[in-house]
């Protein structure tokens, strides 16, 4: 074994006198900086490469959903006779469609429909099964029953048959577009924040709330519920990029968004007809499409990753 | 349980408390042999370094206690010896001799021969070291037929024998059973059959008793001390009990802070102790002969964190004996003579002339700083 | 003299009302398939104020699961819980809601029983925003003075779980307890978790607290060292049953169950020249599973002494001298 020891002569005789131990507190301090849940998952998110591309990839699709229009000097309607189904040039930087309307600005107001229902639908849902999963989880017995037909019900009805209908009863436009993607969608976060709660229910330090006297809405909104968000975020990632698919679906079979409205959906559906001889009116909106959904997945693995204590060290 | 086994060295094997060890007498039956060992993780908070110059040494057929609490450095030993830490990303310095054999050279191909056969692990939760998918007769049987050449009939029938010599009843049942459907007892029980199947020169447990109850302990306790006689094993035992160690260990080693701060042999350590931290150890658990109340000698404080380890000796902070030297410069390992080492400066020969002899009743004295 | 003691301790006891009472209590689980879990069947106990109960027992013998009914987290199946005197589901609903803040407990796994959600301050404050017992300034006066009472700094209030060691934790949920100002606490393996050394802190820190706050514990461990250290009275349970409860002094020196003798027999003793040379009591089998509890005494098939009446018929838990009962034929 390697010793430290040094040969006697060379050691100071004052480093034996004894240690003045008047500072106790030393003992309990903690040495490392303070880092809550949410910054310990920031950092690891920002470490995992692919996640951060992902990332910057929506952030800066949203920047240019904000500002694209308004960096060409057409208008999103604006028909030209003179320009139809021209490909991209320095004037038009995405081409024109067979009407003359910019497809640059169309792209970037359509992105703004597209993304905002993405995120508005996949966030309600969320918000519905956050509160029904949360609910039945904690009550479990009758109320959990019940709320679980319910979802077995809805789960069962085909999606594409309630969007009709609410089409046909709303007329279409975001807002009853919306309102389809969101009857059907609440289920899955329910079933998965159901679960959650189901097992954190049993912790100690529910327990122990209940023991202090807390409430029921106390012990759901305190305590359940920030345990299942980094589970709830990751699934909302995951679902947006549903919901953009949703639209985009909807729309290209002509029951969501019409023109001259545009969205990615819709710009795709119009491209479509035109692919043989002008095929990048249909292949810009659908790389946006699948570079925002990829982007999402990435992004969403990566969150996953980053916020499952298990993998924090 | 009697099995006809064939061990060349099971003679040399009673334990013999108060002979010298000499380097050349050791030598010949020493089958472990770990010097200097540092290993280091690196995680997001920084460089870990767990483990920090460790130096120890197994005979043929003894049982080696690591005494130590948590974060002290002994599971991750442990690990290391097995090569069960994959080394980048941990860094590994130092030499591990085990049956002439230098294990952290060794090529993976190499190692998974060793593992298994001659050098064996128990782990502390059956439960998670049990594959839960696999009955465990088919575990033990991979095991076998991993390291010899035998049919699978032959396998399960030596199976079976292991199992019988570890306790189970009706072995040839078991077999079939899954985990899960064992108790936590049995589960012990199954993990030291797959262990000793193939009769390792070294069994290592790593807090083989801690999850269990107490009257499964002491049987379990028992069953490893009858399969080390049996089979001429040695084993490496893990655990911060010092019941279990009374009642288990030829020597002990004691860890603190990724340090072995005290060697000795059994009977020294608990009647003769040298490091502070021992004899705190020793103190901190109530005494039976004594009733209700008073106050436990409880250390203030705790391990220190090993992103910075200290310059100094680790235990200074927390020591009620600490001299300036001690939290300055990192205490030398001083021989007190009969196989007893210690990492003290307590003991060097400067602080010996100025203060006297450290012995048990003085450190009892001095190292209560306080709850 | 030893006798003396406990013949005074007998008579102090009959004289002083128990604080917290179990009568026969039982906690009984349905399971699937209709078979019935009978955790806890018929436990009696009483604990006087201030005193500390030991409920020791090994894994499966529901000591757990009574803490857990006596303080109101489970509900249990018969039996009764006095709470001065009288029955905690007939009391008023003032007297029930003194009872809910008065009883409270501190959890075995240092590593689940704090939200890792919460900061210290606001986990410690917790019972002081449920009960409104403080705002503002005088709240965090408070939360501050409980972190002192436990030994940890006013600063580790802003800081999270995760942060701290086990027996830190420990303290915090120790802290947490007391915001509510309990007269009485369950400790449920409070500190098995935890390191030796750190064992003894918080111990320490137990019985401080109780000289200090005039606390009733009821204190649950299957570290029977520990528990003679820290309680006055014992009970030892098994399968659900209570086998034998005596003052913590008499239980050690001159057990009557067989199953305390082999439990008291299993403890390694830290003296190697003591610990080799005691003659073991080795038990056959594992402990067997609370579901089909066999016939007769529930030890039975593990005793070394078992007789035939041993097997048919349940015995009771009597009183054989001062203070100290035992259920056992052969006692």
């Amino acid at each position: 074994m390697k010793d430290a020891l040094a040969p006697t002569e060379s050691l100071d005789p004052a480093l034996f006198d004894r240690e003045d131990h008047s500072s106790r507190a030393e003992a309990d301090r903690i040495v490392r900086p303070c880092l809550s849940y949410w910054r310990d998952a920031w950092l690891r998110l920002r470490k995992n490469r692919v996640a951060s591309l992902g990332l910057c990839i929506i952030v800066a699709y949203v920047a240019l959903a904000i500002v694209g229009p308004l960096m060409t000097p057409y208008d999103y309607k604006a028909i030209d006779e003179g320009m139809m189904d021209k490909g991209p040039s320095a004037a038009h930087w995405f081409g024109t469609d067979t009407l003359g309307r910019d497809l640059w600005a169309r792209v970037w107001v359509g992105a703004r429909v597209s993304l905002s229902i993405g995120f508005v639908a996949a966030t309600l849902n969320a918000l519905i099964g956050v509160m029904v999963g949360g609910v039945s989880g904690y009550f479990g017995g009758k109320t959990d029953m019940i709320a679980m037909r319910i979802i077995d019900i809805v789960s069962g009805i085909p999606y594409l048959i309630v969007a009709i209908l609410v089409m046909v009863v709303l007329g279409t436009g975001i807002a009853p577009l919306i309102v389809a993607m969101i009857i059907v969608g609440w289920v899955g976060t329910a079933r998965l924040v159901r679960g959650q709660v189901l097992q954190l229910k049993a912790q100690e330090y529910v327990l122990a709330a209940r023991k202090l006297g807390a409430s029921h809405a106390r012990i759901i909104f305190r305590h359940l519920v920030p345990n299942t968000m980094g589970l709830v975020l990751t699934n909302l990632t995951m679902a947006v990029p549903y919901a953009i698919f949703s639209e985009a679906f909807l729309s290209y079979i002509g029951l969501g968004i019409q023109p001259p409205e545009a969205s990615w959906g819709l710009l795709a559906r119009y491209g479509a007809q035109n692919f043989r001889f002008m095929p990048w009116q249909l292949f810009i909106p659908a790389i946006f499409i699948s570079t925002t959904m990829l982007s999402l997945y990435l992004l969403g693995d990566g969150l996953r990753d980053a916020l499952d204590p298990r993998l924090r060290s | 349980m009697i099995l006809a086994f064939h061990a060349v060295q099971a003679k040399h094997e009673r334990r013999t408390g108060s002979a010298m060890r000499s380097e050349t007498a050791s030598a010949a039956d020493t089958i472990l042999e770990i010097d200097d060992l540092r290993v280091s993780f690196g995680t997001y908070g920084g460089t870990v370094r767990a483990v920090r110059g460790i130096s120890l040494s197994i005979r043929s057929g003894e049982c080696l206690a690591v005494v130590g609490e948590s974060g002290c450095g002994k599971s991750v030993t442990a690990q290391t010896v097995m090569r069960l830490i994959p080394s980048p990303p941990a860094l590994v310095e130092g030499r591990i001799s085990f049956l002439g054999e230098e294990l952290l050279s060794l090529p993976e191909r190499k190692m998974k021969a060793v593992r298994g056969s001659k050098l064996a692990m128990v782990f502390q939760d059956p439960m998670t070291s049990l594959d839960p998918t696999m009955p465990i007769g088919k575990q033990i049987v991979e095991g076998l037929r991993t390291h010899q050449r035998i049919d699978k009939r032959e396998a399960e029938a030596r199976a079976t024998d292991t199992l019988k010599l570890v306790g189970m009843p009706e072995p040839e049942r078991q077999l079939k059973r899954y985990p899960y459907e064992l108790s936590g007892g049995m589960r012990q029980r199954a993990m030291i059959a797959m262990a000793m199947v193939c009769r390792p020169r070294l069994l290592i447990a790593d807090e083989p008793t801690t999850a269990l109850d107490v009257t499964t302990q002491a049987q379990i306790l028992d069953l490893i001390r009858n399969l080390k006689q049996e089979m001429g094993s040695a084993v490496m035992l893990i655990t911060h009990d010092m019941g279990v160690v009374a009642n288990m260990a030829d020597r002990i080693a004691v860890f603190y802070a990724g340090q072995v701060v005290e060697e000795a042999p059994v009977r020294e350590i608990f009647y003769s102790p040298a490091h502070p931290y021992t004899v705190a150890l020793l103190h901190s658990r109530p005494r039976l002969d004594k009733g209700r109340g008073g106050e436990l000698v409880s250390i203030a404080g705790a391990p220190p964190d090993l992103f910075a380890p200290p310059s100094g000796c680790g235990f200074a902070p927390r020591c009620g004996c600490a001299l300036k030297v001690c939290s300055r410069m990192p205490p030398p390992s001083i021989d007190l003579g009969g196989g007893h080492r210690t990492l003290c400066w307590l003991h060097h020969e400067a602080s010996r002339s100025r203060y006297g002899e450290y012995t048990r009743e003085r450190l009892e004295k001095e190292v209560r700083i306080g709850s | 003299m030893a006798a003396e003691t406990v013949a005074k301790d007998a008579e102090v006891a009959s004289c002083v009302a128990p604080f917290i009472e179990a009568r026969s209590l039982k906690v009984h689980f349905l399971l699937q398939g209709g078979a019935t879990l009978k955790a806890v069947d018929g436990v009696s106990f009483a604990i006087r104020k201030g005193k500390t109960l030991g409920l020791v027992g090994e894994s499966g013998c529901g000591k757990s699961t009574t803490g857990r009914a006596l303080v109101g987290l489970l509900k249990s199946t018969g039996g009764e819980v006095l709470y001065e005197g009288g029955d905690v589901e007939s009391l008023g609903r003032t007297k029930k809601r003194r009872f809910v803040r008065d009883a409270q407990m501190i959890f075995q796994d240092p590593y689940s029983s704090l939200d890792p959600r919460m900061t210290v301050g606001d986990i410690v404050g917790e019972g002081l925003d449920i009960h409104r017992l403080f705002s503002g300034p005088a709240r965090t006066e408070r939360i501050c003075e409980l972190l002192d009472l436990v030994g940890l700094a006013r600063e580790h209030a802003d800081r999270f779980p995760h942060e701290f060691s086990g027996g830190q934790r420990q303290r915090i949920g120790i802290a947490r307890s007391l915001a509510v100002e309990p007269s009485f606490i369950v400790c449920d393996e409070p500190i098995s978790a935890l390191d030796v050394s750190i064992q003894a802190q918080v111990v320490n820190l137990l019985l401080s607290l109780q000289s200090r706050l005039g606390l009733t514990y009821l204190f649950i461990s299957h570290d029977l060292g520990m528990v003679k250290h820290v309680c006055e009275e014992v009970a030892v349970m098994y399968l659900g049953k209570l086998v034998e409860t005596a003052p913590s002094a008499e239980l050690y020196d001159r057990p009557m169950h067989p199953y305390t003798e082999a439990l008291l027999s299993a403890i390694p003793i830290a003296d190697p020249d003591k610990e080799r040379s005691r003659r073991r009591i080795l038990l056959s089998g594992d402990v067997p599973s609370p579901v089909n509890p066999p016939p007769g005494c529930r030890f039975a098939p593990r005793c070394p002494r078992a007789a035939a009446l041993c097997r048919e018929r349940e015995p009771e838990l009597r009183e054989l001298s001062a203070c100290h009962s035992v259920a056992c034929h052969l006692a």
